[in-house]
């Protein structure tokens, strides 16, 4: 009780409401415009939270993430074009609801299950962090590197048809980590000694915005003249009777899927939403309908791609480990604030912690209330035309990259990150892996030596522990799980 | 996409070696005397899977059947904008510390937005300037983010 009256007195002040409407009205836009995503919107607007203190700044990026995820169904549904990927599973339904002048239901749905998923997560986060961190307390150098490898290996079950080109932009993610002075005997890496820029290693903000942001920008620009035309009437946004018990059944359901999808670093709320959708049609009553313009298709989706939401701030906040790419750029902005995410933070801003969870719970409910409340004016947001937007984020990606550490260099990083993007989107080459390699990657080397020397350089202190062989065999499922239940379907049939 | 994952395979097997060739001349473990590995081991291991997953790209590719073998499209008029718009964000990039960010970015914005717009001379002129002060103003002002008062970049 007494944490409580001290987040809202301290914490949980006018201001922050503010920043949070601020965040979920920009990240519904953000969300509805398609090109942008949420990660680009988070990573795109990180660097105004530079000027806010640590509450202010996470609940903003929180309200962004919320908002955009929910979002990214307006268009789907107007449009038939995802506003982000995790909205890709609600356009089927969504858009044959529309076609049959029914977009007022299908975005009421959309609203409505995103927040019961949302909801779920919040719950899910309230109840699994706590424990979760109390454990992460008792692991060592080892467990920690151990933890990062099983992250890093996590790379090759997101990277979909193409692991290979994953794991190489992972290894690249973690290659430019290794710029600079080396953390556990300062020796120079990959630098001109007298470039200080270099020495200090390559800031992993501006790889960010140039990578989601910026080869967004760049894709856009491809098509820039095709502009769509928005023309639905929106009518009956509030769900009915036999719509609300559709929703109730499947939206709790899949937002604790996605909540747990979302626990495993790496998968984002694009897979989320389509098991959702998998797992609606599978308990659904009219399954036929699936295709054709189906409430429950809709329903689980939206609860899936919400209920991520929570679940990748699970790892985030409590072992240091990004769920996804959008809690990846926000370990960034808690480390800009002097904070590392991890099981330490619960004991020394324990306060910053529930406020995170509180502020998710309201960011949820702000989405909620602003999309049955102002969906006919977020409608309008799809006519901003690209030839304007694209330009002013070109100016948003400059400056916020320049913003954080005032240096030209990080603009030159965040460009060149960009035109890299740009080019591995046209080889198909998975952009997040280098992001968790950036993150995961100092972690993992610095566990390692620091394991190494604790031991006196024994390698058996990867093995001295429960926790460990835990981690050992998480890492060798996920390596060689795919392929060992390929093999076993395999005999299976042959049988 | 053949010649894609091919360039990318040789570029990432070149980075591969040129890590390793560089990080062998790390200090090493025996350097320390602490059981610590020297700073060379960590981007050499990254390196071999680097060059390992580089070698299964490039037989994954080589094996590829003809009708999964999807064209890229790097030279259309879609991608000759992208490179010019790249073009002209480098010489953005370049005049910043002369020009400062308020002039700078308002002929940036001004060039997008005709090119993209084209629109009345005067009206891209309005909304370029008002990008320009919205940015700024919001990063300087709102924000408190630290930037110079007479255009960011001024040196």
């Amino acid at each position: 009780m007494s944490l409580l009256v001290e987040i809202f007195t301290t914490s949980l002040t006018p201001m922050v409401f503010l920043y949070m409407a601020v965040g979920v009205l920009s990240g519904i836009c953000i969300g509805a415009l398609p090109g942008l995503t949420a990660t680009m919107g988070v990573a795109l607007l990180l660097p105004m939270t530079f000027g806010m203190d640590a509450a202010q700044g996470i609940l903003m990026l929180l309200g962004i993430y919320c908002g955009a995820i929910y979002g990214g169904s307006i268009s789907a549904v107007l449009l038939h074009t995802p506003g982000t990927p995790a909205s890709a599973a609600t356009a089927i339904d969504g858009y044959a609801l529309s076609q049959r002048g029914e977009a007022g239901r299908a975005l009421g749905t959309a609203t409505l299950s995103s927040y019961i998923g949302g909801l779920v997560s919040v719950a899910c986060l309230w109840l699994i962090s706590p424990l979760l961190a109390k454990l992460a307390l008792k692991f060592s150098s080892a467990e920690f590197f151990l933890l990062a490898v099983f992250g890093l290996c996590i790379i090759g079950n997101i990277s979909g048809e193409d692991v290979e080109k994953g794991l190489i932009c992972g290894c690249i993610g973690v290659l430019v980590a290794c710029v600079g002075i080396d953390s556990v005997t300062s020796y120079i890496r990959f630098s001109p000694k007298d470039n200080f820029n270099f020495m200090n290693g390559i800031n992993y903000i501006p790889i960010m915005i140039g990578l989601f942001a910026m080869s967004q920008a760049f894709e856009n620009i491809e098509s820039i003249f095709e502009e769509e035309e928005v023309q639905a009437k929106l009518t009956n946004i509030l769900p009915k009777k036999e719509d609300l018990k559709k929703i109730i059944r499947i939206a709790p359901l899949t937002g604790l899927i996605g909540t747990f999808i979302g626990i495993i670093p790496g998968a984002g709320a694009d897979i989320g939403s389509f098991v959702g959708y998998n797992v609606a049609r599978s308990i659904a009553k009219e399954p036929e309908l699936f295709g054709k313009g189906s409430v429950e298709a809709i329903s689980g989706p939206e609860g899936g791609n919400n209920g991520v939401t929570g679940g990748a701030m699970i790892p985030m906040l409590t072992l240091g480990v990004p769920g996804d790419a959008v809690t990846a750029i926000m370990i960034g902005a808690l480390t800009i604030q002097g904070l590392t995410p991890g099981p330490m933070l619960f004991n020394t801003n324990k306060v910053l912690v529930y406020t995170i969870f509180l502020g998710m719970f309201i960011a949820n409910t702000l989405m909620c209330l602003f999309g049955f409340a102002g969906i006919r004016l977020f409608t309008k947001v799809l006519s901003v035309p690209k030839v304007i937007l694209t330009p002013a984020i070109f100016v948003l990606c400059v400056i916020g990259s320049y913003a954080m550490k005032n240096s030209l260099f990080d603009v030159w990083v965040m460009l060149i990150a960009g035109v890299v993007g740009y080019f591995l989107a046209k080889v198909k080459v998975p952009t997040s892996p280098a992001i968790l390699g950036l993150i995961l990657g100092p972690m993992a080397e610095k566990n390692f030596r620091t394991a190494l020397l604790k031991s006196g350089g024994s390698p058996s202190v990867f093995f001295s522990s429960a926790i460990a062989w835990f981690f050992i065999f998480l890492i060798v499922i996920s390596l060689f799980g795919g392929k060992l239940k390929a093999l076993l379907f395999k005999k299976k049939s042959a049988n | 996409m053949k010649k894609g994952n091919l360039v990318l395979a040789a570029i990432c097997a070149v980075t591969g070696i040129g890590i390793i060739a560089v990080a062998s001349g790390y200090p090493t473990a025996a350097d320390y005397g602490t059981g610590v590995p020297g700073p060379g081991l960590w981007p050499t291991v990254i390196s071999v899977v680097l060059l390992a997953c580089t070698a299964i790209l490039l037989y994954r590719t080589l094996k590829m059947p003809p009708e999964k073998n999807s064209k890229i499209e790097l030279w259309t008029t879609g991608t000759r904008r992208v490179y010019l718009a790249m073009g002209i964000l480098v010489v953005y990039l370049l005049v910043l510390p002369f020009l400062g960010f308020i002039i700078s970015t308002f002929l940036l914005e001004l060039i997008f937005i005709q090119w993209f717009a084209k629109k009345n001379p005067i009206i891209t002129a309005i909304i370029s300037a008002a990008i320009t002060m919205v940015v700024y103003c919001a990063f300087r002002f709102l924000l408190n983010v630290p930037v110079n008062t007479f255009g960011i970049f001024v040196i």
